[in-house]
């Protein structure tokens, strides 16, 4: 605790020390410059865009698919668990195949989903529901191979059924990992959810990002990128305070 | 009682070499006492005991199992999950529980005032005592212990050696101990098999007539030296008996 305490306050220190350095440099020594925007530049730019680029709609778009199938994802694999065990252990070899396709971008299925939907905005919750879904359950599948051998024997001495197992020893074995993962698939979802809608250039934040792109906006793109920066923290802060307060123990 | 009755095992690899790891085990398991198997590290005691409790599949022979209690087999890791509390771990596995029935057993073990504490991060005594209770609470035909002490301190062995005799005395409890230990195995035990490697098998049977009652002084007794003394020598004759079949 005291060790995460001091790496808080480390980070606030560089964050206001960094922020300082910023305001001088830019606003007094180098006002014109080609490396980064004045800070009062980067004030006038939120309220524009705000304003011109309907910011709140976009945020509120790509927030909603972000979280709403980040938790969708987790929730379907809690409640269907024991059935996609069953799946897995059946046609593993099978399932195993399909990592000829783990070389093919992420960026390509944004694409071809861009492609797929007419309705932009269904194909980006598909989009970001397959992603999430393909993430947990490739974590899911990868520690159920490390669950420890007596909590399996305890189990199946027990006389328990491969469901009852799959609920109570594996999904609950790898909670720990898969939670600690779910950070990891935040920010991918993040950068492939920007990247989907800056390609279907209709909804959300990406939208905005090839808008102001197409005017040459850097103002504009460098606000937007700490405002994402933002939520991101902030995403990563409200999963971290979830996970420490529903999973106490390491498997 | 349970019967064990010419038991064998092999496995065989996928280019064929067979590996004979038990050969033609029977022993009796007798209700309501403790029965020990001291036998080296290699010699296939795990392999056995998950055969006995239906956890791994014999080449040949069987196990009888007269009575309608399970054979509940306690690993030597520590087993109880750390994702319940102390009650959920000890009614893990039962379709019907009675409340009553399982605070009993909390208290049984020791764990009096724990029944809403996690597991985790507790002592390897602690997490025993949550499985040592979940067993009971399935009315064991016998409770099988995979060298349980191996990795506690000696103040948390003698606790649950303590603990392991109350329990075959308040509630007759039968239990098969696995060890290579042979001082937990004395104190602890009614009944001792002897058992060798290369391929497993029990030499070797010794009635344990130490009082019923046993307490630290039963270490230091003429008695236990001497049964001490009598399976050492079992021991080393096996041992030469080896050699001497090696030698010519």
């Amino acid at each position: 605790m005291i060790k995460e305490n001091s790496s808080v306050k480390n980070s606030i220190v560089l964050f206001i020390t960094l922020l300082f350095v910023y305001i001088i440099l830019f606003e007094f020594i180098l006002p014109v410059n080609k490396i980064l925007p004045k800070p009062s530049l980067l004030v006038e730019s939120f309220l524009h865009i705000w304003r011109d680029y309907n910011l709140i709609y976009a945020f509120t778009i790509s927030t909603t698919v972000i979280y709403l199938m980040l938790m969708l994802g987790f929730i379907f694999v809690y409640i269907r668990i024991a059935w996609l065990m069953k799946v897995f252990v059946e046609l593993e070899a099978a399932i195993l195949s399909f990592r000829l396709f783990r070389y093919l971008p992420a960026f390509f299925f944004a694409v071809i989903f861009n492609l797929w939907f007419d309705d932009k905005l269904l194909g980006e919750f598909f989009f970001a529901l397959l992603l999430v879904l393909f993430l947990i359950l490739k974590k899911l599948f990868e520690e159920s191979k490390n669950v420890k051998e007596e909590y399996l024997l305890a189990a199946r001495n027990l006389n328990l059924t491969p469901s009852d197992i799959y609920e109570d020893v594996y999904w609950k074995s790898s909670l720990p990992v898969l939670s600690e993962y779910i950070k990891q698939i935040h920010y991918y979802l993040w950068v492939l959810v920007l990247v989907y809608e800056f390609i279907g250039n209709s909804y959300g934040v990406g939208s905005i990002y090839r808008t102001a792109l197409a005017y040459n906006d850097f103002t504009a793109l460098f606000t937007l990128a700490l405002m994402i920066a933002l939520l991101i923290w902030f995403g990563n802060y409200l999963i971290g305070t979830i996970q420490n307060k529903l999973i106490h123990w390491t498997a | 009682m349970i019967e064990i009755k010419n038991l064998s095992k092999e496995y065989s690899s996928d280019i064929g070499f067979r590996t004979v790891v038990l050969k033609n085990i029977s022993f009796k398991i007798p209700g309501g006492k403790i029965t020990s198997i001291i036998a080296p590290t290699g010699s296939g005691k795990s392999v056995l005991l998950k055969i006995i409790s239906g956890l791994e599949e014999q080449t040949s022979g069987d196990v009888i199992n007269p009575t309608e209690g399970k054979i509940i087999f306690i690993p030597s890791a520590p087993s109880s999950f750390p994702w319940f509390n102390v009650h959920d771990n000890v009614k893990f596995g039962l379709e019907k529980w009675d409340e009553k029935n399982i605070k009993e057993l909390i208290n049984l073990v020791g764990l009096e005032g724990y029944d809403t504490f996690h597991p985790d991060n507790k002592s390897l005594g602690f997490r025993f005592r949550i499985a040592l209770a979940r067993s009971l609470a399935h009315n064991p035909a016998v409770v099988i212990l995979d060298e349980p002490f191996n990795q506690m301190d000696v103040q948390t062995k003698n606790e649950i050696y303590f603990l392991i005799r109350a329990i075959n005395k308040i509630k007759n409890t039968s239990f098969l101990l696995a060890t290579t230990n042979l001082t937990e195995a004395l104190f602890l035990s009614d009944k001792i098999y002897l058992m060798k490697k290369n391929p497993g098998n029990i030499y070797s049977e010794i009635d344990v007539d130490l009082p019923k009652e046993r307490d630290e002084t039963t270490f230091f007794s003429d008695k236990f030296s001497q049964l001490r003394t009598q399976i050492e020598n079992t021991f080393k004759q096996t041992e030469s008996q080896k050699l001497f079949n090696l030698s010519i």
